[in-house]
């Protein structure tokens, strides 16, 4: 069951979105394949670490600091 | 400005901004396809087939009921002690259409529903036979009964975020299309590969 619910979650989609938007944002600001891909990849990590940030700060506010009181 | 950008070889800069706002990518393989540069149609291709791919698969995640733009209060809103126009009060009403819109014609079958919806005479004769429900607004209680049923819940959500990115992912397009790439090849005469400056 745990599987079942792992396999259709809804955040399969995040790094679908996440891969899209590095590579058409990167399109948009390089001429060639080579410095787009390249900064696709950054982009990627850039967007990761701040979603990242912001699901750190959304779970300390919802889970750990309830916990704490 | 560096001196690539200064020297980018800019064409059909309005028209491949409309066009791109039509079609996404539209823009691109036009200009690229005059001035036979390949680099721009294959951006073209790949703009064409990533935004309108993710757009129509997240109306199909979203069981086409992710589009769509309600007529909302009929009494007027006022800003700034000025009435708003209808077409925005609504649109502030549904937020997600005003990302939605900038993916261009495929997003228009909403704005054709709306405009028909005024009184009880079709604007556009016909059009139903051709649209059908297709981005029309669902009933209220057609809307709750998708986003409570078994399998759908917050897909849905997903399915519209999916739908607004690639709205916006749009406009990035349509600036590119009009004004070049920000980082472009430097132009070198004899030259046609040059380093590109770092971001």
């Amino acid at each position: 069951m745990k599987n079942m619910l792992w396999a259709s979650s809804i955040y399969w989609h995040l790094p679908v979105l996440l891969i899209l938007a590095s590579l058409i944002y990167s399109a948009t600001r390089f001429d060639h394949w080579p410095s787009i891909l390249h900064h696709a990849v950054r982009s990627l990590v850039y967007m990761s670490i701040f979603l990242f940030l912001v699901f750190g700060v959304l779970f300390f506010f919802s889970t750990i600091l309830p916990a704490m009181e | 400005m560096s001196d690539a950008r200064a020297s980018y070889p800019l064409y059909l800069r309005a028209g491949g901004a409309v066009l791109s706002y039509l079609v996404p990518g539209l823009g691109q393989i036009v200009q690229g396809m005059v001035r036979k540069d390949a680099h721009r149609l294959t951006k073209g291709v790949f703009f064409l087939i990533a935004l309108l791919g993710m757009f129509f698969y997240g109306l199909w995640l979203g069981a086409w009921k992710t589009v769509f733009l309600p007529r909302t209060h009929p009494g007027q809103v006022q800003l700034f002690g000025k009435a708003v126009p209808p077409v925005l009060r609504d649109v502030w009403n549904r937020l997600p259409y005003a990302g939605q819109f900038w993916i261009g014609i495929a997003a228009w079958p909403a704005l054709i529903h709306y405009w028909r919806d005024v009184g009880e005479q079709p604007i556009i004769e016909g059009h139903r036979t051709w649209l059908g429900s297709f981005q029309k607004t669902p009933p209220l209680h057609e809307l709750n009964a998708l986003q409570s049923s078994e399998g759908m819940g917050r897909l849905w959500y997903v399915a519209q975020a999916y739908t607004i990115i690639a709205g916006l992912l749009n406009i990035l397009v349509i600036y590119h299309a009009a004004a070049g790439p920000m980082h472009p090849v430097q132009q070198e005469s004899g030259g046609s590969d040059a380093q590109e400056p770092k971001s």
